[in-house]
C-alpha cells in the first residue's frame, strides 16, 4: 500500500506561485460554488419569512438593502460559475487536440471574463441603479 | 443507467463525475431561463402568490422539481470534492457527514414548507 512520505502537509506558500489564468478561473469556480450554496441558504430563509410571516411580502423585501445585496451577489456569482462551468464542460467533452486547445486558450478565458464583467455590470445596474 | 446507480455507500470518482456532469448540464439550461423570468418580473409590484401562479405552469413546475433535485446532487458532490481535497484525512468524514445531514434537513424543511403552503 502506498505510504505518503513524511513531512506532510507541506504548507507551500500560495502567494509565491505564478498561476496561469485558467487555474485562477478554476479555483474561482469552486469559490463561487460555495458562495452560491451560502446564498441559497439566505434565499430559503427569505422564502420562509415570506410564506410564513404575514407582514413580509415579496414587494416589501425587494427594495431592502440586504436582499438586494444577497440577490446581486447570487446572480453575479452564478454568472461566473455558469460561464466557467460551461468552459469546464466543453473542455471535458471536446477532447480533440485543436478544439481542446482553442477552448483552453487565453483568448477564450479573457473573453469569458469580459462577458462576465459585462453581465455583472448589468446585474449591478438592475439592482442598484434602475431600482432607485 | 447502471453506471450511475450501483452505489455501495461511496461514489467512485467516475460515478461522482458523471452525476456532477449531468446535473450541471441540466442546471446549465435551467438557470438562464430562471434568470430570464426573474429579470423580467417587477418584484416590487407583484406579490409572491401571483408570481408563483403565473410562473409555475405544470411543465415548469416539473422542470423546477428536477432542477431542485439536480441542485442538491450538484451541491453535494461539489462540496464533497472540496472537503476531500482540502480537509485533513481524519476530519473529512465528520464534516462530510455533517454536510449530508445539513442537506437532508434542508430537503425535509423544503418539503414541510411545500406541505404548509399547499395545506396538505
Amino acid at each position: 500500500m502506498y505510504q505518503f512520505p513524511g513531512n506532510r502537509p507541506r504548507y507551500l506558500s500560495l502567494t509565491s506561485f505564478k498561476f496561469p489564468l485558467n487555474a485562477k478561473l478554476s479555483i474561482l469556480h469552486r469559490i463561487t460554488g460555495l458562495f452560491l450554496i451560502i446564498s441559497l441558504l439566505g434565499f430559503i430563509a427569505l422564502l420562509h419569512l415570506i410564506l410564513l410571516h404575514p407582514s413580509v411580502t415579496l414587494a416589501s423585501v425587494s427594495e431592502h438593502c440586504i436582499i438586494k445585496c444577497l440577490s446581486s451577489v447570487f446572480w453575479i456569482s452564478l454568472s461566473f460559475h455558469w460561464l466557467t462551468g460551461l468552459r469546464h464542460i466543453l473542455a471535458e467533452h471536446f477532447t480533440q487536440p485543436t478544439l481542446y486547445k482553442s477552448i483552453n486558450s487565453k483568448a477564450v478565458s479573457v473573453a469569458l471574463l469580459g462577458v462576465w464583467l459585462l453581465t455583472s455590470i448589468l446585474i449591478w445596474r438592475y439592482f442598484w441603479v434602475d431600482a432607485l | 443507467m447502471n453506471k450511475l446507480i450501483k452505489f455501495n455507500g461511496q461514489f467512485s470518482g467516475i460515478k461522482a463525475y458523471r452525476w456532477q456532469s449531468y446535473s450541471a448540464l441540466y442546471l446549465m439550461f435551467y438557470f438562464p431561463y430562471l434568470a430570464y423570468v426573474f429579470f423580467n418580473t417587477k418584484t416590487t409590484e407583484i406579490n409572491l402568490a401571483e408570481f408563483i401562479n403565473t410562473l409555475f405552469t405544470p411543465i415548469f413546475s416539473l422542470l423546477s422539481l428536477i432542477a431542485i433535485m439536480a441542485l442538491f446532487i450538484h451541491a453535494w458532490i461539489g462540496v464533497r470534492d472540496i472537503a476531500i481535497d482540502y480537509l485533513p484525512d481524519h476530519k473529512v468524514r465528520f464534516w462530510l457527514g455533517s454536510y449530508w445531514i445539513f442537506l437532508a434537513l434542508l430537503a425535509l424543511d423544503l418539503l414541510w414548507l411545500a406541505f404548509q403552503v399547499f395545506n396538505i
